[in-house]
Parts: structure tokens; sequence; C-alpha cells
């Protein structure tokens, strides 16, 4: 079958692009215009081609809310390659993956991103806009939509269950077509619509709204902000909005944490709602507040495009609850587990056949036939139909517990538990009880200002309901799309451990082999405990947290929970988290570059995670036994209550000495000078000449500062030619490179020079990175060259700029991540050095995770040019 | 005579050389947090005392499980076990 131009589903919405299309940026008020949208769309289709894509090949997009990423996703379908929108950062941290299961010939993005090796070598990384020249070339020649047929893929979706395996559903251009043109039947869309988009593109719901808008010859509006939602609300009147689309947080969200009773919204003409069930009293509080605005309410699934059923608004005052009935191209079947048909009235699961309904899973044809048969989608959702043809869902399949003998459904729990007065959201969950067979955990928040005591809560349950337990939280975890995310809900397992128990978890776990993904869990539920911890015990850091743009107990990811300048630790006195008389011990930093030293304060249980935690990595590097150790200082640096960033590195692998030998004195004058004799004595007993049979017992620790190593070791040494013989010396050095710089020594130089005095080999030398703040975790340099964030902490290299995490190749700021210290606020630290990303993963090492190399100070211009940290470091006063 | 039996007596008067502590106030629940001096510093002078009187190496594994009086004992249990 020879396809034709009218199949292109991308090729259709540009045709019938109206008058009014256009694309707006709220936050930046950057317009496309109708005049540019078509050839825009058709120029970045002509630049994958002209990058050697060829039909059906799969692209990456990387999408954030941008006209930009909507112009590259149609621009791909049009040029009939295959779209595959994934959120920008999931692309940045799980680029090889993505490649790996969709076979991607290209990736665009809007920055630079190139996470870890590709190994095919052949994909094409495409960034940012097409400039001037590229665009004035493709437009002339606008290519026209390439041929398609009904069947051919457009896009390959990301389906939102969260179970870590990326999942794509395979969505062809016919099925595109079908469910647009249904929606904008079933909500009257007209070419004076206009959208206020919320949603990510790679999410199929914010997909159907932009494309049912444009379709129509609409509009759309991207807003970034709804973190902010006034701020969203107030740009829907500004551009003139006629649509709002959100999942039922975005509802609950404008409902109580916003002024949408005081912000009128005369131009918006409708709601939708879709993406899981909004409690009834919910969708009644906003028809209240807006009773001139049609209220929609949709049901649907990535598998089936989009859109599956539509509630129409004239008919809430019987059919509350209801998700509507199916879109008209659409059959759907209500089934027993049999698969037999069932009478109206009658729960069974929901099945949908018709144009939109999908081909399948992209090669997962086990999950695919699991899913889809002779055409049916089984939605593995339970529903029931009444005599109209209204659907009601009952809940997920599986998600039912069987109570005292009863069937209950936890959507009807959470329905219910949230139409307490005084309830902004409840999750439900199942565990095993001894009497009732199954009894509910409910994880429910309070409104804000709200106080329910938790038997008022157990009195208005429904008297069937077993209840283990009731869990007053501040906040339930969200995915992206703002979906309460099932899998983040804490554990029963999980919220017995002890904070304690967690971190030790944490530092006993394989330090670098975690896939990046399960550091980030870890990591994540970590630290935000501690941010709890710290807010409550320290009310400047408190407020300085508030302030931060996202809230920490909602952040998906580590990269944006709130982090402090490390220069906030030269507060004196020091920022502390406990009381004085804990206080053990403060360590200060050399204050070799800045006139302040940091000063950071630990308690026993701190001070005892950082041993453990410095001897967990370096234990990785020389492994666990024992050694002579030799110590190229003097004895004077250690002890005292009060340490300095050289001695607490000596200190730091004291627990690999056997015997520990300094080899410095101090001299009348105040200077160091080496003591030969030590040294001759300790390279005689273990090194290569000593009459020494155990193998082991020959293996030797060095350890100095690096400038003090150079200048009192190892060029005194060098100019006498002399070799001290330690084959199996493991020679650790750290300290920085800013002193030997004026002697002009690079550090390969340094390395081999240092091996060479010692006469082990060079691999055997290892220059590692600590500061006093970042207590307990040091950087070593691996086989590579490259240093590696150990499981219990993790490092991210932002922009200067603009603080985004930069792409793999880039150069930024370290901030580097501990969960180690509870005395201090030293959690998540945005340093004053700069490193270049080396990869997100796949070091040649072998150990996971990121791999950066250290690339100096942040020269002074630049930290003036971080302006909001120097404005978020004044909050803390 | 059990392990703990055996070993005990001279952890016990480990701890008194080490850290000063009278022998009978030491319980095998001891940790780290119930002792003043039991820091990262004390705890090393403390194995090492524990090296030279039973005659024993630990690797550095070891000595980060020693937290508390019952893993002493049977950390050093073990080895003098498979010494024998």
């Amino acid at each position: 079958m020879t396809g034709t131009v009218e199949w292109n589903f991308a090729g259709r919405l540009v045709e019938r692009l109206g008058p009014g299309s256009c694309l707006i940026d709220a936050a930046t008020r950057r317009t496309i215009c109708a005049e540019d949208l078509p050839r825009l769309i058709a120029a970045y289709g002509a630049a994958f081609l002209s990058a050697g894509l060829c039909k059906g090949d799969r692209v990456l997009i990387g999408c954030s809310l941008t006209p930009s990423t909507t112009l590259v996703y149609l621009g791909a379908m049009y040029a009939g390659l295959v779209a595959v929108p994934v959120e920008d950062r999931e692309l940045r941290e799980s680029a090889p993956k993505l490649l790996e299961v969709t076979g991607a010939k290209a990736v665009w993005t809007e920055t630079t991103v190139r996470a870890g090796r590709n190994d095919k070598g052949s994909v094409c990384w495409l960034q940012g806009e097409l400039d001037q020249g590229e665009l004035d070339q493709e437009v002339r020649t606008m290519i026209p939509p390439a041929d398609c047929v009904a069947g051919d893929l457009a896009a390959l979706m990301a389906t939102s269950g969260s179970t870590g395996i990326p999942r794509f559903v395979m969505v062809t251009h016919g099925n595109l077509i079908a469910n647009t043109e249904a929606i904008i039947r079933s909500q009257g869309l007209a070419s004076d619509d206009r959208a206020m988009l919320i949603l990510p593109l790679s999410y199929c719901f914010g997909a159907s709204v932009l494309h049912t808008h444009l379709y129509q010859g609409g509009s759309v509006v991207f807003d970034r902000r709804f973190m902010f939602p006034d701020r969203v609300l107030h740009a829907i009147n500004e551009f003139g909005c006629t649509t709002f689309a959100g999942v039922p947080t975005a509802y609950n969200v404008l409902l109580r944490r916003s002024n949408i009773r005081q912000i009128a919204l005369p131009g918006l003409k409708r709601f939708l709602q879709a993406g899981g069930a909004l409690a009834p009293q919910r969708i009644s509080e906003m028809r209240a507040a807006f009773p001139s605005t049609q209220f929609y309410v949709m049901y649907g699934q990535t598998e089936a495009t989009a859109r599956i059923s539509c509630m129409e608004p004239k008919r809430w005052g019987e059919k509350l609850g209801s998700v509507g009935r199916r879109l008209e191209n659409l059959t759907v079947s209500i089934v027993d587990e049999d698969g037999n048909n069932l009478p109206a009235g009658q729960v069974g699961e929901l099945r949908v056949k018709g144009a939109s309904v999908c081909s399948g899973y992209w090669n997962d044809p086990e999950e695919t036939r699991r899913v889809y048969s002779d055409g049916w989608l089984r939605t593995r959702d339970l529903a029931r139909r009444d005599e109209e043809g209204y659907l009601w869902i009952e809940g997920r399949k599986g998600a039912f517990l069987k109570m005292k003998g009863i069937r209950v459904s936890l959507a009807e729990v959470e329905a219910r538990v949230t139409a307490i007065p005084g309830v902004y959201e409840c999750a439900a969950r199942g565990v095993d009880h001894p009497e009732a067979g199954e009894a509910l955990v409910l994880f429910v928040v309070p409104d804000e200002g709200a106080r329910i005591p938790e038997g008022e809560i157990r009195r208005l349950l429904l008297h069937h309901w077993a209840v283990d337990s009731i869990r007053m939280v501040s906040e339930l975890p969200k995915t992206s799309a703002g979906k309460i995310s099932l899998s983040s809900l804490p554990s029963e397992t999980k919220t017995c451990m002890q904070l304690e128990d967690k971190i030790e978890r944490l530092l006993s776990t394989s330090l670098y082999r975690l896939p990046p993904e399960e550091r980030q869990a870890g990591l994540l539920e970590v630290l935000r405990e501690e941010l709890d911890n710290a807010c409550e015990q320290h009310s400047g850091y408190k407020n300085y947290v508030q302030h931060w743009p996202m809230d920490y107990r909602t952040a998906g990811k580590v990269a944006d929970l709130p982090f402090l300048p490390v220069a906030t630790l030269k507060a004196n006195p020091p920022l502390s988290l406990v009381g004085a008389n804990e206080i053990k011990r403060t360590l200060t930093s050399s204050a070799t570059t800045s006139q302040l030293p940091s000063r950071v304060v630990l308690d026993s249980k701190t001070a005892r995670r950082t041993t453990k935690g410095v001897v967990a990595i370096v234990r990785d590097f020389i492994g666990p036994a024992r050694r002579p150790y030799l110590v190229v200082d003097t004895p004077g640096y250690i002890g005292g209550s009060t340490l300095g960033a050289r001695g607490a590195a000596i200190q730091g692998l004291q627990p690999f000495a056997s015997e520990t030998i300094y080899c410095l004195n101090v001299d009348a004058h105040g200077e160091l000078v080496l003591d030969r004799d030590r040294l001759r004595e300790f390279a005689e007993s273990f090194g290569k000449n000593a009459e020494n049979k155990d193998p082991q017992d020959a293996e030797v620790l060095v350890y100095g500062f690096t400038f003090v190593l150079w200048n009192h070791l190892v060029r005194p040494l060098l100019e006498e030619n002399i070799c001290l013989n330690l084959g199996k010396a493991w020679i650790l050095h750290s300290g920085g490179w800013k002193r030997l710089q004026n002697q002009a020594v690079k550090k390969s130089q340094f390395n081999e020079r240092l091996a060479q005095v010692f006469g082990c080999s060079v691999d055997r030398v290892i220059d590692f990175y600590g500061m006093v703040e970042t207590v307990g975790v040091i950087y070593p340099d691996c086989c590579e060259g490259n240093k590696h964030a150990p499981a219990f902490g993790d490092v991210i290299v932002r922009n200067p700029l603009t603080l985004e995490p930069v792409a793999a190749g880039e150069y930024g700021i370290v901030q580097v991540c501990n969960v180690l210290p509870t005395s201090f606020p030293g959690n998540l630290l945005l340093t004053d050095d700069m490193a270049q990303v080396i990869a997100y993963d796949g070091c040649l090492c072998g150990r996971r995770g990121i791999s950066f190399r250290f690339a100096g100070r942040i020269p002074e211009a630049e930290l003036r040019g971080c302006g909001n940290i120097q404005s978020k470091r004044s909050l803390m006063n | 005579m059990s392990d703990t039996d055996r070993v005990l007596p001279k952890v016990r008067e480990a701890f008194k050389t080490v850290f000063d502590i009278e022998p009978q106030s030491l319980t095998l629940e001891t940790s780290a947090g119930d002792i003043p001096g039991w820091n990262s510093l004390g705890h090393l002078s403390l194995t090492t005392h524990l090296e030279q009187t039973f005659g024993i190496t630990f690797d550095v594994d070891e000595l980060m499980e020693m937290e508390n009086v019952r893993e002493i004992v049977r950390i050093v249990s073990a080895k003098l076990s498979r010494k024998a």
C-alpha cells in the first residue's frame, strides 16, 4: 500500500492551522505566529532528514514546556520520523538506556545533552533551535509532509506506569488522527480556542491538548510556572486562554493553594481534567467557583493514544463521579474474569476497541499480548456502565482490598477520605492484617492550617473498613505529570526504619555499583528526611528552604532539593543543628583562597559516620587490609577538638594503619623538615630489601598533603636521586594544586615523580579531593583519572548562570550531596569549585554514576554572576 | 566456657587501660556513645590494644563493625577460633 500525504498527522495538522494559530511561551512571552508555524515545523523536519535520518527512524526528544519542543516534535512526525518525547530531565539522566530501548537514531534537546557513551556511534545529537542560516535554507525549500499510511508509527509514548523500566506505546498516524478528531468533537473546540498547557508533551494528556487545539486551528500557551499557580491564572487572562487542562493534583492546588476564588477568569471556557480521579466534591467546588466555565472530566490511557471517554458538563447534576461516555469512534465493553460481556450496572474490566486504540508496546511482544488482544485493549481498570452508557471507574485492577470478606476499591477509599472536611489529599494502600485479611494504610494530607485528629477520620470511615494505620503527612509524592506516585509511598518497613539506619544502609551498600536511578531513590528519601530535621532545628535554614522555588517534600530529583552555597558555613558562630553540649568536634577549612575559614560542627553520630564514610571510600580503592602508615607530616596536626583539612585527612586514613610513622619534623624556625632517619627506617623495614616473606605485610600506605609531599619529600629525594623501593606502597595525596602551580608542576608529572621516588607504579598514586565541609566524603581519582560519587552522596555539576545541571562534557560548579552530616546543614552544598562532567554513567573503571574532573576554583567574576545564590544567601540572615 | 566468658574479661581490661572505665560498668550493650573518649581516635587505641592483647590483627571492615562491646566480643572470638 502506498502512503498519501493525508495520513500524515502532523501534515494534516499543519494544513489545518488557522490565521490565529500560534505557540506562546508565557514566561518569556515569545510567540511563534501563524505565518511562521508551518514553515518552522517543516524546517525542523527537514533538518532531521538532512542529518541523514530516514522514514521510521526514532528521534528522542527531550521535552520541556516550550514552543521549540513542539516544533521539533511535530517536525519529526511531519518528516515521517517517529517522535519519542521524553522529559528533558529523564533524557539527561538516562540517555544511554533510552537510546538502547528505542533504538533512536537522533536525539534532540533544548540544551546540550550528551550523557553517557553511546557505543553505536551512529546517533546524531542535535540541540537548540535552528539558526537563521539553517532556517532560511530549510524554509526556502519547504518540504511536503512525508507520505504515510494510517498504520505508520508517528510516536512512541512512554507509559506513566512507574516500574522504573521505560515502556513505550506505539502510536500511529491513524491513532492520532482518530483520537484528536474525536476529542475535538467531544469538547466542541473551535479555531478561536487557546489552551493553557502546564502538562509536558511527553505525557499523552499534555500531547492531546496540544494536538487538538492546533488541529482545530487554535493556539497553545506554555507555562512552566505552575509551582506558582497564581502566575498561571494571571497568564490565562493575559494571553486569553480558553482551555485549562490539569490532573487531579493541579485542581487540588488551585482550590487550596492559589487565589483562584479572587482571580476571575472571564475568558476561560473549559477546564479539562484527566489523569486519575478527582474527588467528586472537588469537581463541585470547581463548578461552584466557576459557574460559567465548563468542567470536563475525561478518562484515558496512553495505550489508547490519549482519551477514551468524556463527561459532558451538562449532565453533572445526575452523573457526578462518572468519567462520561466513550468517545464516538470507540467501542467499549465491560467483561468478567473470563472475558464475558457484563450487563449494565455490573463491575468488570473495561475493554476498548477502535481507531485510536494503539497496536502495542515497542519491542515488547510479551506485554503487548498481555494488554492487547483481537484489537481490544484491556485497560486493567474496573468499571461499570449505566443504562445510558456512562462509565464509572471503580478502581484499578489489583487496587482492591478484601477487608472482612468485602472487596473495597482503594479509589473509593481515597475519594471518601478526601471528602472529609479538612482533608486536602489522601492515598490508600493495603497491608496484610491478621483478622480482617487486609487492612488500610491511609496517608492523609490535611488542608493548610487544618488539624484533623486521626480519631475523627476513623470515625467517618465505613464500618466494614479495617484500618491498620493513618499517617498524617505534609505532602504525597508525585510524578512529574503530577500524579500521586504509588511506588514512592513509604512502605511499612521503610517508615519503621530510623533515619540512622537509612544512613547506615547507604554507607554499607555497594558504594560505587548502584545504578543511577537506584542511587537517586535512596538518596532522595534520606535527604528529604534530613531536610525535615534541619528545618525543625534551625529557623533561618527553614526560611531559606521555604523560599526555594521547589518544595523539597515533593521534589522528584536530588538536583531539585535546596542547596546552600558553601560560604554560608563561614558563619560565626557556626551553623549548628545540635545543642552546644553535643558538639564533639569542630572542623575548620584552611582559608587559602578565601579570607574566612568554614567551620563545621560534628556531634558524635556525625563524627562516627564520617570515619565510616572515608573508610568505605578508601577501602574501595586499596582494599580492607591495615598496613604501616607513613604520614608525610608532623604529629602536631592530630588531636584536639578542632581539626583542619590536613589533620582530618591524616586522621581519616588512620583506620587503615597497623602502625603510624610521621616523617616530618618542625625545626627551630617553625619550618617543616624531612626526618631522613625515620624515612630510611620505614623504607628498610617494609621495602623490597626487607626480608619480608608475606607479601601482604609489605603493603604500606603513604599520605601527605600534595604540596607538602612535593616540597618536603619528592623534591629533595629526586635531587639526590634516592628511591625508597616501596613497590607496594599506596600513595594518597590531597590538598590541591594551587600552591604548586607557581612551580609549574602538572598532576601527571607529579604522580610520576612520586611513583619514581617511592619505587612503585604510578597507578598506586591516588590524588583525592576532599574538603572539610563535605565531611566523610572524599573523591579519589579512579584508574581512568576520573572522580566518582559514593552511594551515600552524589555530585551535581551546575551551569554557573542557570544553575541547571550541565550535560556530560560540560563544565560547571560542583554541588556535593552527602547524607552523613546531621549536626550542621551540610547535606547539599554548592562549592566554589568547578568541574567537568565526563559522563553520567559508564566509566571504564566500572564505577557507576557520574564521573567528573575538578577544574579549579570558580573565577570571582563568575561567582558574582550567580546572583540568585547570592540573594538566597541573604535569606539566611 | 562460652566465647563471651573467655573474651569479655580481657576486653574489659582493655577498656580499663584505654578509657579508664570500671570493668564492671561495662556490659555487652555498651557502645561508643556511652563512653567518653570512645571516639575515632579512642577506637584506634582500643583496637590496637586488643590486637596486642589477643595477638590478632583486624582489617578495616572489622574495625568499623566493632561499634559496641557485643560486636567486639564476637569479632575477637571469631578471630581467636580461626587462629586456633
